[in-house]
This record gives structure tokens, C-alpha cells and sequence, in this order.
């Protein structure tokens, strides 16, 4: 038996744990063994006075009161993203529409690039939230932000400058940005648009779910693609994310009062399969400003038109 | 609903600990909230313990305590099963030990228990001077090394669990405890009176 073996040992030593045919070659090595025997002591003082060390205690009372008050203020997340990492780029696409239909993302100061490896993705945005009556203030978190998420007014929206809305590297495709509107509907008439976006809860979360899905498989497909061609080795941005512009649509037959539904969209190409994925959001916002739902659809168009990749 | 009252829990196949924990954590998950008062009960005076064996501190760990069950509220439908339930809650409660020891700004200071009381004999105050020695001795020791003595010497886990808990193999938890008590009890000895 080794030293290393031993000192592995000690603690099933101390605690009478060894077995027969252990004890007897560790008590052989420590007979021999003036370091080892040294190092049993030592654990063993120790052991002595650990054992007893604690004395357990009487949880204090009102904590599950408490832990019940902090979870009523933002209840369980599980319900809405039930997803796992794996999704990333398929939920980071959702949470980055998300935070840009509410006007969140176009605040924040733009995050440096990272070195090397793959580039990040590119967000480009225009106005395209219907000003409302003013700001409100949420509480912190993200899961907070997405059941109350206050609009920006027009003079804010209007006050972001463009190069602070591009949220990464600022090499987002100039041809994206400027591409009219009526590529965005690729054809689909208003009535088509308005049906697409009327969903009820569990169709929300259906499409949701439906639609992260196969934008994950469209994701994947641009990842391995990308990963093993030599642009991507270059150093070639693997997808482009652009927000487009779409016109709010009137929304009589909500039943909550004044409501009205504001939507985006946001188109992610990848430039080396050529391959376009659309995610579009529609926000449900009630008289008092409060955003009542939220629904993302997804879907793989065709082949982008000449000029979208870069 | 109530699980006790009514019976449920009774007549539940669940046998083991585990297996109760299992069918508690089903039933929130499909929306009972009894059911994770049930989970709370079950599990806050080890969770709290660890943390104040952790943090020495009686208000921290119950700050943490509340944090890992709001953790444990909200990440519930991630949990994945692959280690038991009690075994997840206490790498929650760690790791939220670990990262609060891990910023000094933030600590308070090792407080006297609250329920304290003055010794009846010599022989009672010896040993309760001798606990808040050791108490203190733990106090200096590094945050990883406090976590393994607590959950070792307190919470009585095995090395698999403790390896579950602290996301280490069994090899690195059996050195990690070697050193642990090594370190306390160099710090024991030629520790500075409290």
C-alpha cells in the first residue's frame, strides 16, 4: 500500500468504515510509515473535535411565508420556458424579441465583441412599436419584464441612436437593414398576417414550443454547417439576426377594453445554407398599458432573396 | 388540497424518502402548491443547517435557506432526477453559501445563537466555550473547506453524496476532506482566542 493510498484512506479510518483486508495492510504501512502515522494523528485530532461540532438547530419560523411572498412576485418560470440549453440559439432568438418588442434591448449599451472564434450574433432594429401612453417602472428580472413590460414612448425610441441599437459586433448586414417591409410578409395578405397572430393561451404556448423547436433545428443545421465550412473558419459571421419593422394591427375582439396588439419580427438567416427563419412576436397590451400575453411564432421560409446574405 | 388531511400522502405507493419527494415534486409541478409546502417542511431544518454550518450565521442561512427554496420553486420542472432530491435542494443551498462566503462585502459578521443561554455548571460552560472555539476555527477556514466538515460532520452525507452536492468526484471530496481537517486543525491550535 502507498502513502496516497493511505491519506485516501484515513477518513474511512477514523470512522471504522475499512474493511478487514484494508485495515491490515493500512496498519502494516502505517507500522513502517513515520509520515503517515504522523498524518492519522493529525486527522485523528481533528475527528475528535469535529464530531459533536455541530448541534442542529431549529429552522426559524416564517421562512416558507417568506419564500412564498418572493415567488408570488414572480411566480415559476418553468411553465412559460420549460426549455433546456440546448435550444440556445432558438431561445436567445425568442428572449431577444422578446426584450426588443418591449424596447429593453435597444437601451442597453452595447456589449463588446468577443475575441476570436465564432462571431456573435448581429441585432439590427427600427421603430416599430406603437408609441404608448408612457413608460411604467417593473421590477428587476427578466420572467418580471415579460408579464409587465413597459412601452417606450416615441421621443425614447426615436432617442436611440442606430449604432447603439446594433447589439454586437455592428457588422450586421446593411442589405438586411434597408430591405423594405413587403419582403418581411413574403407575400402574405393583412387578413392572413392577422389571422397568424390571433392565437389563444395554449396556442401560444404550443406555437411557442412547436416553433422553438424548429427554429432549433434550423439553428443546429447552421452551427454544424457553419462550423466546418471555411468561411466560418475565416471568421465568417455563421447568422445575421435583423428586426424588421411591421405595422401594429387593431385588435377589436381581445375582450379586455381598449386592447391593442403590436407585433414584430425578427429574421434570422444563416449566410453559409442560405437558410431564413422568421420569428414573429405579438403583444397583447390592455387600456392600462399592461402587457397581457405574449405570443411567438415561428417559421422556416424559403431560400432568401438575392442580396440577404452577406 | 390538502395531502396530509385527506390521506393522499398514506395512500401514495411512494416507500422511500426518495420516492416521496418524487411524487411531491410531480404533484407541484402539476400545479398543487401544498405540495411544495410539504417539500419546504421536509427539507428546511437540513438546508438551513448546512447553510448555518456553512456561514456560521444565523441570519445569512436563513437568507439562504429562503433563497434556495425560491430557487427550488422556480427551477423545479429543470430538475432532472438523476440525483436525489434532497441531494439537488443542498447543491443549491451550497452553491449559494459558497457564492455569498465568496464576497466579503456582503457578510455579516458571526453572530452569538439566539438562543444562547448562560451555562448551569463549570463543566456545561467548558463545553460550550469549546464549541464557539471550534466554531470560530471553522469560521477561518476557507468557504470549500467548510462546506465538505459541515455536510461531512454534520449532515453525516456519504463521499457520493458529498461529491453529488459539491459537483466533485469521490477522489477530490476524500482530499478535500483531508485537507479540510488538516487546515482546522492547524488553525485550531494556533488560533488567536475569540
Amino acid at each position: 500500500m502507498r502513502c496516497r493510498q493511505v491519506l485516501s484512506s484515513l477518513d474511512e479510518l477514523l470512522l471504522d468504515r475499512l474493511p478487514t483486508e484494508r485495515l491490515a495492510k493500512l496498519e502494516a504501512h502505517l507500522k513502517a510509515c513515520v509520515p503517515c502515522r504522523e498524518a492519522l494523528e493529525e486527522q485523528r485530532r481533528a475527528h475528535s473535535l469535529l464530531v459533536g461540532a455541530w448541534e442542529a438547530r431549529e429552522a426559524p419560523e416564517g421562512m416558507l411565508r417568506a419564500v412564498k411572498a418572493q415567488v408570488e412576485v414572480s411566480p415559476r418560470r418553468a411553465s412559460l420556458f420549460p426549455l433546456r440549453p440546448a435550444y440556445g440559439l432558438a431561445t436567445a432568438c425568442a428572449l431577444a424579441l422578446v426584450a426588443l418588442s418591449s424596447g429593453h434591448l435597444g437601451r442597453q449599451p452595447a456589449p463588446a465583441p468577443r475575441q476570436g472564434g465564432r462571431a456573435p450574433l448581429s441585432i439590427a432594429t427600427r421603430d416599430h412599436v406603437k408609441p404608448a401612453s408612457g413608460p411604467e417602472t417593473t421590477g428587476d428580472g427578466g420572467h418580471e419584464a415579460v408579464k409587465r413590460i413597459p412601452s417606450p414612448t416615441s421621443s425614447q425610441v426615436a432617442s436611440i441612436p442606430d449604432s447603439s441599437r446594433e447589439l454586437a459586433s455592428g457588422e450586421e448586414s446593411p442589405r438586411v437593414a434597408r430591405r423594405p417591409s413587403r419582403h418581411v410578409s413574403n407575400g402574405r395578405s393583412a387578413a392572413a398576417r392577422r389571422q397568424r397572430h390571433h392565437h389563444s393561451a395554449p396556442m401560444m404556448l404550443a406555437s411557442l414550443r412547436g416553433g422553438l423547436a424548429s427554429a432549433a433545428r434550423v439553428a443546429a443545421v447552421g452551427s454544424q454547417e457553419g462550423a466546418s465550412t471555411p468561411r466560418a473558419a475565416a471568421g465568417a459571421k455563421p447568422l445575421v439576426l435583423a428586426m424588421l419593422p411591421r405595422d401594429p394591427l387593431a385588435s377589436p375582439s381581445d375582450g379586455i377594453g381598449q386592447a391593442r396588439v403590436e407585433n414584430t419580427l425578427v429574421r434570422c438567416v444563416d449566410p453559409v445554407t442560405g437558410k431564413v427563419t422568421e420569428v414573429s412576436s405579438s403583444r397583447t397590451i390592455d387600456a392600462s398599458n399592461q402587457v397581457r400575453s405574449i405570443s411567438l411564432n415561428f417559421s422556416n421560409t424559403a431560400e432568401p432573396e438575392g442580396g440577404l446574405t452577406q | 388540497m390538502d395531502l396530509v388531511r385527506d390521506g393522499a400522502l398514506t395512500e401514495m405507493p411512494a416507500a422511500t424518502e426518495r420516492d416521496l419527494d418524487r411524487e411531491l415534486l410531480q404533484r407541484f409541478l402539476r400545479g398543487d402548491s401544498h405540495a411544495f409546502d410539504l417539500l419546504f417542511l421536509r427539507h428546511e431544518g437540513f438546508v438551513y443547517n448546512i447553510c448555518l454550518g456553512i456561514l456560521n450565521n444565523p441570519e445569512d442561512a436563513r437568507d439562504i435557506t429562503q433563497d434556495t427554496f425560491v430557487k427550488v420553486y422556480r427551477s423545479a420542472a429543470g430538475f432532472r432526477g438523476q440525483s436525489s432530491f434532497s441531494t439537488w435542494i443542498y447543491r443549491i443551498a451550497v452553491n449559494f453559501c459558497l457564492d455569498l462566503l465568496r464576497r466579503p462585502a456582503k457578510r455579516r459578521a458571526a453572530e452569538m445563537p439566539e438562543d444562547w443561554e448562560v451555562p448551569d455548571s463549570h463543566a456545561e460552560a467548558e463545553e460550550q466555550n469549546q464549541r464557539a472555539i471550534i466554531q470560530e476555527t471553522l469560521s477561518r477556514l476557507r468557504p470549500d473547506y467548510r462546506a465538505a466538515l459541515s455536510l461531512r460532520y454534520f449532515q453525516q452525507l456519504s463521499y457520493e453524496e458529498m461529491a453529488d452536492v459539491l459537483g466533485m468526484n469521490v477522489g477530490r471530496v476524500k482530499i478535500l476532506l483531508h485537507r479540510a481537517r488538516k487546515a482546522f486543525k492547524d488553525k485550531y491550535e494556533d488560533g488567536e482566542p475569540i
